[in-house]
């Protein structure tokens, strides 16, 4: 396959910091900027409420640090293009999490990749060993990565934007860390998400393609990377076709059922359309009235992107008033915005 | 008579190699993490080992523990992800055991590595056969310290060493991935080389490559 790269880019070294950098610049009345490149509120919430960090690999845009602001994370630490930051950059933020509760209770949020359990645990033992108060928890929600039954093994995909908006809303109304980490825990238990590439996406770093695909098939289940899904690759099909599919896989896997009410991440992978994904949706709501299932307020547009990746991944996570009420709850950051 | 250590400048070169050995390999190590990881081993290794190896260069007076410390701190900061750590794990290790030494022997070698590996897996949780870069620095390890017992030179220990790093990168092809991305693809990993495996065997080869030209 020949492939050539078509990315406006400067240096392939620099550019996680540069993109970082145009986002403080873009959005300055949200974000600011401290250290090497640690991203916080431009207005962190008043000392005493729990501080929220986040870390992970660049290259998702606006997943997830254009998620930093009023409802949702405190602290962002963004890595390398995929890779996360490492241990000294993540304890940075675990400080000024620490400065800004004013010695409060800090939670760091993992999503489980090899790369981010490794370094997020080892800044939070680091963390402890100066005096901070600070927990962890690992979140996941992909079907693909792991079967039923193993679902700790399982990664962490767009569905962990579930986990975000409820600790965040939580934090924010002044809840302690304990219960945050037992709401986070069960809206997990509740996540389940599956993706679906047509399209490989090119390394900004080395301009190579992710993955191979060819023009005629398309992948039920890769990772947030392109990491081929257990199935392997299927011929291509339609919107229909491939919702349906979806749609079955996480709903026995969820055991979601006639009356559940379940919310409802529609996410593009980066080149996939709003047109592709209103289509998929209009489906998804078929395929609910047939089930005698409701969705509540659903997102949908590109949240957790892989680059110019086709395709896109369902997450659904089944409701109740709590969630729904945390789901509702105000959120003001540059991508992501709920109005009171 | 032959090299039996390393002073400090000696292995400041050997340090300089292998930012240069991986830099040349990248494309490779690149090529092989794309069939089970994500594609960018090679260009995340080289940059950081190059940022690193910058570094040691500039501050001229460092001790080989302050130099290992530098190129560690370098992969954990600029590179991340797993491999990251990993390998800037391994280079710290190596540091702890070089403290205050100003020549470094097969002894120390071999002392240097255990440690390096120690802190490897304490971070990184992985065995032998887990298809990661251990599968390398594992079988290179035991081979210095059969050498060591045997009272085989210096040289010749680190082209032993190379040739079992070597044959423990290429056995990565036989297993199944059980960390990083590599797990998500179950049996379909097998048949692929370790990419972090084959970065470590290049490391060992240029250890003994540097040895042995310094031997001349």
């Amino acid at each position: 396959m020949s492939w050539r790269m078509k990315k406006l880019i400067n240096k392939p070294e620099n550019l996680a910091w540069e993109l970082l950098e145009g986002l403080v610049d873009a959005y300055s009345d949200h974000l600011q900027m401290v250290g090497d490149h640690i991203i916080l509120r431009r207005h962190p919430k008043p000392k005493g409420k729990v501080q929220i960090v986040f870390g992970q690999g660049s290259g998702h845009e606006p997943g997830l640090n254009g998620f930093v602001g009023y409802g949702m994370h405190d602290v962002e630490v963004a890595g390398q293009i995929f890779a996360c930051a490492g241990p000294d950059r993540i304890l940075e933020g675990i400080q000024e999490a620490h400065r800004l509760s004013g010695g409060g209770e800090v939670l760091v949020l993992i999503s489980n990749h090899e790369g981010d359990v490794i370094n997020g645990t080892a800044a939070v033992e680091m963390a402890r060993d100066e005096g901070i108060n600070v927990e962890s928890i690992v979140l996941y929600d992909d079907i693909a990565s792991a079967p039923k039954g193993e679902e700790t093994n399982r990664r962490g995909m767009a569905g962990l934007f579930f986990s975000f908006k409820a600790a965040g809303a939580l934090a924010e109304e002044g809840t302690d860390r304990k219960r945050i980490m037992e709401t986070v825990q069960k809206v997990i238990d509740r996540t389940r998400t599956l993706a679906v590439a047509v399209r490989p996406c090119t390394i900004p770093t080395t301009g190579q393609p992710l993955f191979e695909l060819a023009d005629d098939e398309l992948i039920i289940g890769p990772g947030v990377h392109g990491e081929a899904g257990p199935e392997g690759p299927s011929k291509m099909m339609s919107a229909n076709e491939v919702m349906d599919i979806v749609l079955d896989k996480l709903i026995v896997d969820g055991e979601f059922k006639a009356g559940d009410e379940l919310l409802v991440l529609l996410n593009g992978c980066g080149a996939t359309t709003l047109m592709e994904l209103f289509i998929l949706f209009r489906r998804l709501k078929e395929n609910f009235e047939q089930r005698g299932m409701e969705y509540y307020r659903p997102l949908i547009g590109n949240i957790v992107t892989t680059q110019e990746m086709g395709g896109f991944s369902l997450s659904l996570c089944k409701a109740d008033e709590g969630i729904k009420r945390l789901w509702d709850a105000p959120a003001d950051t540059p991508y992501f915005k709920v109005c009171k | 008579m032959p090299l039996e250590k390393v002073n400090k400048e000696q292995f400041k070169t050997i340090l300089g190699n292998i930012s240069a050995a991986v830099a040349r390999e990248k494309e490779h190590l690149t090529q092989l993490d794309s069939h089970i990881g994500d594609g960018d081993h090679g260009f995340g290794m080289a940059n950081g080992l190059r940022i690193g190896f910058e570094k040691v260069r500039q501050t001229s007076g460092g001790s080989i523990e302050e130099n290992l410390k530098t190129i560690g701190f370098s992969l954990i900061k600029e590179v991340g992800g797993a491999s990251g750590t990993i390998f800037g794990s391994l280079f710290l290790g190596m540091a702890k055991a070089a403290k205050g030494r100003e020549e470094i022997t097969l002894a120390d070698f071999c002392a240097m590595l255990s440690e390096g590996l120690a802190l490897v897996q304490q971070r990184g949780k992985a065995q032998p056969g887990d298809k990661t870069m251990i599968d390398a620095v594992h079988p290179a390890l035991a081979s210095l310290k059969q050498s060591l017992a045997e009272g085989i030179p210096l040289v010749e220990a680190f082209q032993r060493a190379a040739q079992a790093a070597q044959a423990g990168a290429e056995q990565t092809k036989t297993m199944i991935g059980k960390h990083g991305r590599a797990k998500y693809f179950r049996e379909k990993s097998i048949g692929y080389q370790d990419a972090g495996a084959t970065t470590m065997a290049v490391m060992i080869s240029t250890i003994a490559s540097s040895l042995a030209s310094m031997d001349a």
